[in-house]
C-alpha cells in the first residue's frame, strides 16, 4: 500500500503554486478571501518550489532603448521612439486622443504624406492599427512599434513603403491601456492571485479603473484592489454586454465596465478613428497575444465578409499560415470587443491579431506553465516583429486598393520610334484615357511596349532582387492583342516575369513613381510574317496581380474606392463593378502594314471569355555568357508569340 | 497521444491484481484528487520528498491512468521538482518517458475563442531534462576550470546550449585564479558560437576590459546587451564609460547604452558630458533625448531650452523631444509654448 501514501501525499500538496482561489463560471469567486487575493506569484527560470512559476526561460525584464532589442523595451523608452519620429519625420503626425484613467496621455500617429490625396488627387484609404489594449500582452506595443518603425524607415524607398506613404494614411496606436501596461512593467516577475488565473502585475489585463471610484494603486501587496479594473476589449458599443462575452462583476476578467464606452481608453481609441477620417478607413486590427490566430467577426454583409477573409489568406501566408482563421458566428451582433467596433461601426475588415504563440512557453522550449504564453522569451521577439510587421505591410498594402494601369508606351524598335503613348489623367470625379501618339504598329517590324501601374506590382528582396513577397505569388497571365471580330490575337506570355524596372526616369526604360511599377517586354513581331491587310484595331489585353495577388481594376475611368463593406470602381474583365477586378482592355492600338496608316475607328474591346490557353514556353536555354542583371537570360526563351485563328 | 496514458492501462501496476481492491483505489484517489484540488492545501514542499518517492507517486498516477487537471498539475510537478535535483536512474526513466507526453487536457483561452493546453507535463520534462545537462555540464566545468584543464574551451565549443550554459555556471561560481588561465584562448576565438557568453561570464568574473571589449565588439546582440547593462557593477564607473563608448558604436546596442551612460552620469561629469554631444549625433540624439530628460535638474532643462534656437533643425526637435519627454512641468510648458509659437495653425504634430 506504500503507492497509496504516495498518492494521498502528493494530492495533499497544493497542485498548484497556489490553488486557493475558486471559481464560478470562469470568474473567481472568493476574492476576498486572503489565501486568494494575497498570493504572490514569482515567474522564474527554474524555480518552481512554493508560489514560484518555472517558465524554463528567463522572465523578460524591460530594456530601456529606444531601438529594437532582442528583448521588450520599456514602456518610457517605446514613447521616447514614438515621439521622436512624431517629431523628427516629415510623414508622422500624432495626437493626443484622450487620456487613461491615470491622466496619461494616449497619443494616436498617423503615418504617410500631409496632403492625405493619392497621387491623382483623390482622398486616400486609411487604416487603424492598435496595440496594448490588454496590458499583459507585451508582444503587441513591440509589433506595432516595429510596423510604425517601418513604414517610417521605408517611406523613401521608392518602392512599396513610398508607395504606402504616398497613398495611404495609416493610423497607429502603439498602447492604449498605458497604465495597465506600465502595471505589467513594473512587476515583470510578479502576478496575484492564483496560477490557473493570475492578475495584476505581470498578468494584469484590463484597466485601472476602481469601481469604487479611482484607480488600482501600483502596489501588489495592497490586494484590496488587484482584481479591479475594467477588460477594455469588452467596453465597446458594439455588442456590449451582449452574447455572454463579457462580465457584469467587477472582479471578472472580462469585467465590461457599467456602460459601453465608459471608459476613457475606448474614447480615445474612437477618437483615434477621426484621424481617418473614420470615413476613409478600410481596415481596424487590434493586436494581442497569444494564441495565433485571427478572430474576426462576421457582420452578415457579405462583400466585407468576403474580403476580410481573401486579405487575412494573403497576410496568413506571409507566415506560411501558422496564424488560424478564427471568424465569428454568422448573425452574433458581438461582445463589445474593439474587433467589433471596426468591423460594426465601419464595415470594414477587422480582426483581433493573436500575436504567437500558439501553446504557451513551451513553443520556445519552456514548461509550458499556465500563461506563460504572455511572457514571450526574449530571443523570440526580434523574429515576431519582423514577422508580423512584414504581415502587416502586406495587408496595409493590399487594403490600399487595387493595382490598374497608369500608361502604355509601344515603341518600334527598327524605327526607333514611339507609336503609341497614352495614359490614364485624372479628370473631375474620374479620369479619362490621354492618347498622346497613335501610329501604326507594323507587324513586320519589331516593337517593345511598356507598361505602367499605379502601385509597385512585384517585390525586390533584401538584396535588391525580383522575388515574390513572403507567401504570395504574383501572377502574370499573358498580354494579348485581340482583334474585336475575333478573326486573330496575338499573345505573348509574361510568365514568369517580364522586365520589371527598378530604375527610375518613367518610360520607356524607368519605373513610373516605384520600383517594380513598369515593366517592358519585347515584341518580336517581324518573326511571325504577319500581314493585316486593311488596318486593324486591337486592344491590349493585360492581365496580372500585384505583390499581394490583387487583379487589376479593369476600367480605371471610374476610379476604385471603397463603401460600405466593399470596393467601389473595381470592375472585372466584363467590366461589372466587385471585388475581384479581371483583365484591363482599355488601350486600344492598331496594326497596319504600312507604318503610316491611319488608325481605324476604334472599334476594339476584349474577347469575351478567357483566350485559349497558349503551348507552354520552350524551356530556357543554358545561359552562355554568365549573369548579367538577370533580364537577358529568361526575356528571349520566354517570348512566346502566336497568331491565332479562329 | 499515447494510449499508455489512458484507462485501460492502468491495471498491471497495480499489486495485488485484484478489482475490487482496483475500485476502491480508484475512488479513494478521486476524492483525494477533489478534497485537495478545492481545498487548503498542506504547506508541504514538493522539494522536502524524497526522489524515490516522487517517481513511485508518478508511476502511480500513470499505472491508474486516470487523467483530470490534478493529475496532470501533479506530473508536472514532480518533473519540474526532480529538474531540481540529481536525477535517479528511475527518476531519469519517468522524466524521458514523460518527456514524450502530449498535452493531454485543453482549457479555454482567456483571449478568445480557441483552447490550450492546461499544462504540458512533455514540455516540463524537457525542461527538466535540460537542467540536468545543464547541471552536469556545470559539473564537469568546475572540475575541469580547477584542474586547469585545457580541453574545458574544446568542451565548450562542442557542448549544446545546456551544456554551455552549465559551464558558464560554473564560471560565475569560481575564483579568479582559476579563470585567467582560459582568458587570452577566449579572446581568441571570440568568433566561435556561443564564445561571446562565455567570454561575458568570464568578463564578469574577472572584471577583465579585454574581454568585455571582444564581447561589445563581437557578442551577438542579446549578449552585448546584457553585458553592457552589468558594466558599472563588475569594472566600476570610469571603465565602464569607457566600453559604453565603445558599445556606442554598434547601432544595436547603442540607445540601450546610452541610457547606461546616463546612469553615470549622475556620478561623472564626463558622462553627462557624452550626452550633451550625443544630442547632435542623428543616430544617437533621439536617445540622449530620451535619457537627458529622465535626469533633468534645473540646468539640463535651461540648457534644453536654449537648444530650441539652434540653427540644426535636428538639434531643436531633439532639445524639444526631451523637453517634453521630461517630468518636469516647467521643461513640458517650454516645449508647448515653443510649439505653439513655431506652429500655431496647426494642432497635430507633424
Ligand atoms: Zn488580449
Amino acid at each position: 500500500m506504500r503507492f497509496l501514501t504516495l498518492v494521498i501525499a502528493g494530492l495533499l500538496v497544493s497542485q498548484f503554486a497556489s490553488a486557493l482561489c475558486e471559481f464560478e463560471n470562469g470568474t473567481i469567486s472568493n476574492p476576498d478571501d486572503p489565501l486568494c487575493r494575497d498570493t504572490q506569484l514569482v515567474y522564474t527560470e527554474n524555480d518552481d518550489s512554493g508560489d514560484n512559476i518555472a517558465l524554463g526561460y528567463p522572465p523578460p525584464i524591460p530594456v530601456d532603448t529606444l531601438t529594437a532589442v532582442d528583448g521588450f523595451r520599456t514602456y518610457s523608452s517605446l514613447f521616447a521612439q514614438h515621439q521622436d519620429l512624431m517629431l523628427t519625420r516629415d510623414t508622422v503626425g500624432g495626437s493626443v486622443v484622450g487620456q487613461t484613467q491615470l491622466d496619461r496621455d494616449i497619443w494616436a500617429y498617423s503615418i504617410g504624406d500631409v496632403d492625405n490625396l493619392t497621387n491623382d488627387g483623390r482622398p486616400e484609404g486609411a487604416v487603424i492599427i492598435n496595440g496594448g489594449i490588454h496590458a499583459r500582452e507585451w508582444q503587441s506595443p513591440e509589433v506595432l512599434t516595429e510596423i510604425f518603425e517601418q513604414l517610417v524607415e521605408r517611406s523613401d524607398d521608392a518602392h512599396i513603403g513610398q508607395y504606402l506613404r504616398d497613398n495611404l494614411n495609416v493610423v497607429l496606436l502603439p498602447v492604449i491601456n498605458i497604465d495597465g501596461f506600465i502595471q505589467t512593467q513594473t512587476f515583470p516577475t510578479r502576478a496575484t492571485a492564483d496560477e490557473r488565473q493570475p492578475r495584476d502585475g505581470r498578468m494584469r489585463r484590463k484597466n485601472l479603473r476602481n469601481p469604487s471610484g479611482g484607480v488600482v494603486d501600483n502596489q501588489l501587496d495592497t490586494t484590496d484592489d488587484s482584481f479591479f479594473g475594467v477588460d477594455l476589449n469588452r467596453n465597446s458599443v458594439h455588442g456590449y454586454g451582449l452574447n455572454g462575452g463579457s462580465s457584469a462583476n467587477p472582479i471578472s476578467l472580462i469585467y465590461r465596465g457599467t456602460a459601453h464606452s465608459s471608459e476613457s481608453e475606448i474614447l480615445a481609441l474612437q477618437a483615434a478613428t477621426g484621424l481617418g477620417p473614420a470615413d476613409r478607413l478600410r481596415l481596424g486590427i487590434d493586436v494581442h497575444s497569444f494564441s495565433s490566430v485571427y478572430f474576426t467577426p462576421r457582420t452578415g454583409n457579405t462583400r466585407r465578409d468576403a474580403i476580410t477573409l481573401g486579405l487575412a489568406t494573403r497576410m496568413r501566408a506571409v507566415t506560411n499560415f501558422k496564424y488560424r482563421y478564427s471568424p465569428g458566428p454568422i448573425g452574433s451582433t458581438g461582445i463589445g470587443s474593439l474587433d467589433n467596433y471596426y468591423a460594426f461601426e465601419f464595415q470594414i475588415p477587422s480582426y483581433t491579431l493573436e500575436i504567437e504563440p500558439l501553446n504557451g512557453g513551451q513553443d520556445y522550449g519552456g514548461t509550458g506553465a499556465s500563461h506563460s504564453g504572455f511572457v514571450l522569451p526574449d530571443s523570440e521577439i526580434t523574429r515576431v516583429r519582423d514577422e508580423i510587421a512584414a504581415t502587416l505591410l502586406l495587408g496595409f498594402y493590399r487594403q490600399s486598393g487595387p493595382p490598374h494601369v497608369t500608361a502604355v508606351h509601344i515603341t518600334n524598335l527598327a524605327r526607333d520610334e514611339v507609336v503609341y503613348a497614352a495614359q490614364w489623367v485624372a479628370d473631375g470625379v474620374g479620369r479619362r484615357l490621354e492618347v498622346t501618339t497613335d501610329r501604326a504598329i507594323v507587324p513586320s517590324d519589331d516593337h517593345r511596349i511598356y507598361i505602367a501601374f499605379n502601385k509597385p506590382m512585384r517585390w525586390y528582396d533584401a538584396n535588391g532582387n525580383l522575388s515574390n513577397y513572403a507567401g504570395q505569388s504574383s501572377t502574370a497571365g499573358q498580354l494579348e492583342l485581340n482583334e474585336p471580330d475575333g478573326l486573330f490575337g496575338i499573345s505573348l506570355q509574361l510568365a514568369p516575369n517580364p522586365d520589371w524596372l527598378d530604375v527610375p526616369g518613367g518610360p520607356p526604360d524607368g519605373y513610373l513613381n516605384y520600383r517594380g511599377d513598369a515593366f517592358t517586354r519585347d515584341m518580336p513581331l517581324s518573326q511571325m510574317g504577319l500581314t493585316v491587310g486593311e488596318p486593324k484595331s486591337v486592344a491590349l489585353q493585360i492581365e496580372l496581380t500585384d505583390i499581394a495577388e490583387m487583379a487589376l481594376d479593369a476600367d480605371p475611368s471610374t476610379p476604385v474606392d471603397w463603401q460600405n463593406g466593399h470596393w467601389t470602381g473595381y470592375e472585372d474583365s466584363m467590366l461589372a463593378g466587385g471585388d475581384t477586378g479581371g483583365a484591363d482592355c482599355t488601350f486600344i492600338v492598331f496594326l497596319a502594314d504600312d507604318a503610316n496608316a491611319t488608325a481605324p475607328p476604334k472599334v476594339a474591346e476584349c474577347q469575351a471569355g478567357a483566350p485559349p490557353p497558349l503551348p507552354p514556353p520552350p524551356p530556357p536555354p543554358q545561359p552562355a555568357g554568365g549573369g548579367g542583371g538577370g533580364s537577358g537570360l529568361w526575356l528571349l526563351p520566354l517570348m512566346l508569340l502566336a497568331a491565332r485563328r479562329r | 497521444m499515447n494510449p499508455n496514458w489512458w484507462p485501460g492501462s492502468y491495471s498491471k501496476a497495480i499489486q495485488p491484481n485484484n478489482a475490487i481492491i482496483n475500485m476502491f483505489l480508484r475512488i479513494m484517489l478521486l476524492f483525494l484528487i477533489t478534497m485537495a484540488f478545492g481545498a487548503q492545501a498542506a504547506d508541504m514542499s514538493w522539494q522536502s520528498r524524497k526522489t524515490a518517492d516522487l517517481v513511485a507517486e508518478a508511476r502511480t498516477l500513470l499505472d491508474l491512468g486516470k487523467v483530470t487537471r490534478a493529475t496532470e498539475k501533479q506530473l508536472e510537478q514532480i518533473v519540474l521538482t526532480l529538474g531540481s535535483r540529481a536525477p535517479s536512474p528511475d527518476a531519469r526513466g519517468l522524466v524521458e518517458q514523460l518527456s514524450q507526453r502530449e498535452p493531454q487536457i485543453l482549457v479555454a483561452h482567456e483571449e478568445g475563442n480557441t483552447m490550450i493546453p492546461f499544462v504540458d507535463v512533455g514540455a516540463a520534462a524537457r525542461v527538466t531534462q535540460r537542467r540536468w545537462t545543464r547541471a552536469a555540464a556545470r559539473t564537469n566545468a568546475l572540475r575541469a576550470i580547477r584542474a586547469g584543464d585545457p580541453q574545458f574551451l574544446q568542451n565548450y565549443f562542442s557542448a549544446d546550449a545546456a551544456g554551455q550554459a552549465g559551464a558558464i555556471d560554473a564560471v560565475g561560481e569560481l575564483q579568479v585564479q582559476y579563470l585567467v588561465f582560459y582568458r587570452d584562448q577566449i579572446i581568441d576565438r571570440i568568433e566561435e558560437p556561443g564564445a561571446d557568453k562565455l567570454a561575458a561570464a568570464a568578463a564578469a568574473a574577472l572584471a577583465d576590459i579585454a574581454l568585455y571589449e571582444s564581447v561589445l565588439t563581437t557578442g551577438t546582440p542579446a549578449i552585448a546587451l546584457a553585458a553592457i547593462r552589468e558594466l558599472e557593477q563588475t569594472v566600476g564607473a570610469d571603465a565602464a564609460l569607457r566600453l559604453l563608448k565603445l558599445a556606442l558604436r554598434r547601432p544595436d546596442i547603442a540607445s540601450a547604452s546610452l541610457y547606461e551612460v546616463g546612469r553615470l552620469s549622475a556620478t561623472l561629469p564626463v558622462a553627462k558630458n557624452l550626452l550633451w554631444t550625443s544630442l547632435s549625433d542623428p543616430g544617437l540624439g533621439s536617445s540622449a533625448a530620451a535619457v537627458l530628460a529622465r535626469h533633468a535638474d534645473r540646468n539640463t532643462v535651461n540648457r534644453l531650452a536654449t537648444l530650441l534656437d539652434s540653427t540644426e533643425n535636428l538639434v531643436q526637435k531633439r532639445a524639444l523631444l526631451a523637453l517634453r519627454l521630461s517630468g518636469d512641468a516647467r521643461a513640458k510648458q517650454i516645449a508647448r509654448d515653443w510649439l505653439a509659437q513655431s506652429r500655431p495653425d496647426n494642432e497635430s504634430d507633424r
